[in-house]
């Protein structure tokens, strides 16, 4: 064992050597030429090239020590493992209601043949079907009464205003005072909110590595054995789930925009000079918004614009999205912040129009952790280029608020798409054993955008349907899918597991239930004398008078004596009897103007959670029926007169009703002889393909345990599946021949 | 040859004058700094700073890939591969503005040897005076003299190296005021600059040349010899000259070398030069 290393060791030496002799060899032709320019490029080369030895040797000589301390931790991966690899694709929002019907149209090969060959099963949700909750529920084996994520939203019931559930970054809690500045004496703390731990640190604890990559709730990134990228729910440079920025000469299109700036420019002959804002300067002891220059030249050409920002200078073509742009936004005492956009021209005339999609932290230098190791986001970077990091790139908001054009928010995302699947097969390749999991936004963000395209009679059909092919947007989605499937096939073998899985399914969002304004009508929530609304974030409540409030996707919350603020239902009799009431009254709630049921069913959590956190859940759920979901002024605490409106916005799909409503999909090429599985049924099942036992608080169970002995299949370079028993067969007629 | 060697000393003469009287890391700090912004100007102009961006980029990439997948022999071993594969390209990018910058840093430095190669010597000190002559002269049948400028003594009869063809008289400098020195072999006079100076920065010529190109662009500092003459060439043996700092005394080639770089590195983000 000795022998081999050592002699690698002097080769590598002896190529050391050389190495020193080269370049001594070299010293005279250096005298010709030595200079800032080539010369130090040659030095950083020689230097690379002295590196990567260096490398090269302290890796050969560690390797035996490093193994060795695997061997005394007592990990034995793979002993008892049934597979080398375990691939899952989460597509979010993959619906197998509209899978099924494409399957059947034969549109979707790759799915078609795992379903005849391998498994293809709904899969059930959780309570509420959010994609925050039920990824958390995936990654954890566990209800969400385990995992503390109930919604994207939190309540503070000491201000009743909403947090965001899965993350909190607080900062630093001591500064050193230096003129204007403030130099802060540790680091801002940034705490995950999700509790309980995902199953790749139980493989990791075991010594099987994982490639997790934008899987939701994984922001702040974890230590655990093997790289991650964070996902939904990481921050962009403002601090917001996405902030885009609008500009434009036009007073009449200035207004506020959700999840968007809008900014009133001037033209001054032919340029704009204007401002990009940024993040808060911390640094300073008056914190204010760090902004950059940005200006816009304008020359003859109408459908051109010269952008100049950050030291860069570059063209825009109106209507064509430019690269990555990096922006540095200065925040004094030599500190820079760096951050990555990309612009979109959308008028130069009669009114300058311009889109910059939200600050992304740049994963290159991220002034945020974005990945576990933290090096691991500027490797991609380096490697790949640029990337989104924000935790939901694809920018709806600037399609719902009829900033960005629909084609162009199908470019944009569908080139977040392609960064993410550059990613993918990064990982895939150099990931010979363990898992890979990857999160695929597009397919959660078109169908909330694009689902009404499919529902003719939906509400915003005729005010927001502009594109002509727009019915095939989604068709072309699950197309675009089962492609990408077929490609990750390709990448594994008869030793592979695949699974492809959703979070939950999809359905046309027609009307909006305004919960609060409903409460209001009937009693339970007051406003304040004289008020006849709410205004924004419950402004003008009287919570001295109200009972029960809706946060929140799907939550219901009784303003409860010693756990609100201003509570005023006594814990006990009262409690139970008014969610009784609520439960009564809203179940089978009737839309006044279609006679339909609005609300599905109300759902006590009381009664489905029995873990450690179930005090921070909702106290009920709103389980809504379909085409129904809250309405937008009820998600963000207004009260109005009307309980029941047209959703008249773009997005139009949604998944927020009752879960049997929305299951999401399972495929996989290994057969497993399953009835009902469930989200949860993930994490243990790949924990039993590596061989390492359930652990006991897991909700889930593994389908193994259910399942007839797992019969592998896979698909050939050519997307063909062939059963297991094929490729056993194929292997034992090559073993007879060479026998033979 | 002579009149590109005059030009190029000219403009070195006139960026150097004005730290003539002054230590010579003046003059040294000032020109590496110039020649930092040339080089650079001239780096972003002759390379692909696109391709050299990308490549950087990925060699950053594979480093951190190797650290990243130091468990993983296979990838590790794939990574460093990579690495070597695109180095390789890295210096393949630097190529072409390595033969442009190749030609006006081969005559600065030509330049700057005359400057800050040698020290003058002081009153008292002695130096060889080393004369090649043409294979068709016998050395020792030859008689030669040397005439001093003022203040220069001859030391010695010449001391004649049949082997070489040369031969080699000392000198005794009694004041620095310097002038011409003359060989004179029979009727033939062979001139050669012998400057001394106080100063601390002061250019000496220390050898004259014949009309050899390779050899002209290598000492620039005199006019070259006649095209038929006995003589290939006149050298004066003059001191080296170093730099000091803390104590150390640095060949100013090396200086040159690191203060350029720093330089160069330091202006590279001014520039947005991609070295």
């Amino acid at each position: 064992m000795r022998q081999i290393p050592d002699r690698v060791f002097y080769f590598f030496l002896k190529r050391a050597y050389l190495e020193v002799f080269l370049i001594l060899s070299m010293v005279s032709v250096a005298e010709a030429y030595i200079g800032p320019g080539a010369g130090f490029a040659f030095l950083s080369s020689f230097l690379i090239f002295f590196l990567t030895f260096f490398l090269a040797i302290f890796s050969l000589l560690s390797w035996p020590f490093r193994w060795l301390f695997r061997l005394l931790r007592g990990q034995k991966a793979y002993q008892n493992s049934q597979v080398d690899k375990v691939i899952i694709l989460g597509y979010d929002g993959f619906d197998p209601d509209l899978a099924e019907k494409f399957m059947a149209e034969g549109k979707l090969p790759v799915f078609s043949q795992l379903k005849k060959q391998g498994t293809f099963k709904k899969l059930k949700t959780t309570t509420p079907a959010i994609s925050p909750v039920a990824w958390s529920s995936f990654m954890t084996g566990c209800d969400p009464s385990k995992h503390n994520i109930f919604d994207f939203l939190s309540r503070n019931p000491k201000t009743y205003l909403p947090d965001l559930s899965s993350a909190r970054i607080s900062p630093p809690s001591k500064y050193l005072k230096l003129g204007k500045h403030r130099i802060p004496l540790g680091r801002p703390e940034i705490k995950l909110l999700r509790k309980s731990q995902p199953f790749w640190k139980i493989l990791g604890e075991k010594g099987i590595f994982s490639s997790i990559l934008r899987i939701p709730i994984t922001f702040p990134p974890e230590k655990f054995s093997g790289h991650l990228l964070s996902g939904m729910c990481l921050p962009d440079l403002k601090g917001s789930q996405g902030t885009f920025l609008f500009y434009t000469t036009n007073p009449e299109r200035i207004k506020k925009k959700e999840g968007g700036e809008s900014l009133l420019v001037e033209r001054q002959g032919k340029m704009i000079k204007t401002f990009i804002p940024g993040p808060e300067n911390s640094l300073l002891k008056k914190p204010e918004e760090i902004k950059i220059p940005l200006l816009i030249k304008f020359g003859d050409n109408p459908e051109q614009a010269e952008i100049e920002v950050s030291g860069q200078r570059f063209r825009m073509q109106k209507g064509v999205f430019s690269p990555w742009i990096k922006l540095s936004f200065p925040a004094g005492l030599g500190v820079k912040i760096k951050a990555l956009a990309r612009f979109y021209l959308l008028s130069t005339s009669p009114h300058f129009e311009l889109y910059v999609t939200p600050l992304n932290i740049d994963p290159e230098k991220p002034a945020l952790p974005v990945s576990h190791p933290f090096i691991y986001s500027s490797y991609l970077a380096k490697l790949l280029g640029s990337y989104a990091t924000l935790g939901e790139a694809n920018d709806t908001w600037a399609l719902n608020e009829g900033v960005l054009p629909e084609n162009a928010f199908l470019d944009l995302a569908y080139t977040f798409h392609q960064e993410t699947e550059k990613i993918l097969f990064n990982a895939l390749s150099k990931t010979r054993k363990g898992l890979v999991a990857c999160w695929f936004e597009t397919s959660d963000s078109l169908q909330h955008m694009f689902f009404r395209y499919l529902d003719k009679t939906h509400p915003a059909c005729q005010a927001t349907c502009h594109l002509k092919d727009g019915a095939s947007v989604i068709e072309n989605l699950y197309k675009k899918m089962d492609e990408l499937t077929g490609q990750v096939l390709t990448q594994g073998d008869e030793r592979t597991c695949l699974i492809i899985m959703s979070d939950h399914g999809f359905k046309s969002f027609r009307r909006g239930v305004n919960l609060n304004s409903w409460l209001y009508l009937n009693g339970y929530l007051n406003l304040k004398d004289g008020a006849a609304t709410s205004e924004e974030w419950f402004k003008q409540v009287d919570w001295t008078r109200t009972r029960a409030y809706g946060l929140g996707l799907a939550g219901l919350y009784i303003n409860l004596r010693g756990r609100e603020a201003q509570g005023v239902v006594e814990p006990g009799e009262e409690y139970q009897q008014l969610k009784k009431e609520l439960v009564e009254k809203l179940s089978g709630l009737k839309d006044p103007d279609l006679g339909t049921a609005a609300i599905h069913r109300l759902v006590d959590t009381e009664k489905i959670y029995h873990g450690p956190y179930r005090q921070e859940a909702p106290d009920l759920i709103v389980a809504y029926n379909e085409g129904y979901r809250v309405s937008w002024d009820s998600v963000t605490g207004r009260v109005n007169q009307k309980v029941i409106e047209d959703n008249l916005k773009a997005w139009s799909g949604d998944h927020c009703l009752d879960p049997d409503l929305v299951p999401g999909v399972f495929f996989s090429n290994f057969k497993f002889d399953i009835d009902q599985p469930s989200i949860m049924d993930i994490a243990p099942t790949v924990l039993d393909l590596f061989g390492i036992d359930r652990p006991s608080y897991f909700d889930g169970q593994s389908f193994l345990s259910v399942a007839s002995p797992a019969a592998s299949a896979k698909i050939n370079k050519n997307d063909r599946i062939e059963s297991a028993q094929k490729t056993k067969k194929a292997r034992m007629n090559g073993k007879r021949k060479r026998r033979q | 040859m002579w009149w590109l060697n005059k030009a190029v000393g000219l403009v070195v003469k006139v960026l150097l004058l004005p730290f003539t009287g002054i230590n010579p890391w003046g003059g040294m700090i000032f020109i590496s700094f110039l020649t930092a912004v040339l080089m650079l100007f001239i780096y972003k102009k002759t390379s692909n700073q696109n391709g050299i961006k990308e490549v950087k980029n990925l060699i950053k990439g594979y480093l951190l890939e190797i650290r990243l997948f130091q468990n993983d022999f296979g990838t590790f071993l794939a990574g460093l591969k990579k690495l070597l594969s695109v180095n390789v390209r890295y210096l393949g990018y630097n190529l072409k503005p390595l033969l442009v910058m190749i030609v006006p840093i081969f005559l600065l430095l030509a330049q700057m040897n005359l400057w800050f190669g040698y020290r003058s010597p002081q009153p008292g000190e002695t130096l060889l005076v080393k004369v090649k002559f043409n294979q068709t002269v016998e050395v020792g049948q030859l008689h030669a003299e040397v005439e001093a400028p003022e203040g220069v003594t001859v030391d010695s009869p010449p001391v004649r190296i049949i082997d070489e063809n040369e031969a080699d008289w000392r000198l005794r400098i009694i004041d620095q005021t310097g002038g011409q020195l003359v060989i004179r072999t029979g009727s033939e006079r062979y001139a050669k600059d012998m400057s001394l100076s106080r100063r601390q920065l002061a250019k000496l010529s220390a050898i004259r040349v014949n009309q050899n190109v390779w050899k002209q662009l290598l000492n620039p500092g005199e006019k070259p010899l006649p095209g038929e003459t006995e003589i290939k060439q006149i050298e004066l043996v003059y001191p080296e000259a170093r730099l000091k700092f803390l104590g150390l005394k640095i060949h100013w080639l090396v200086a040159y070398f690191l203060l350029s770089v720093i330089a160069g590195f330091s202006l590279k983000g001014l520039f947005k030069v991609e070295i």
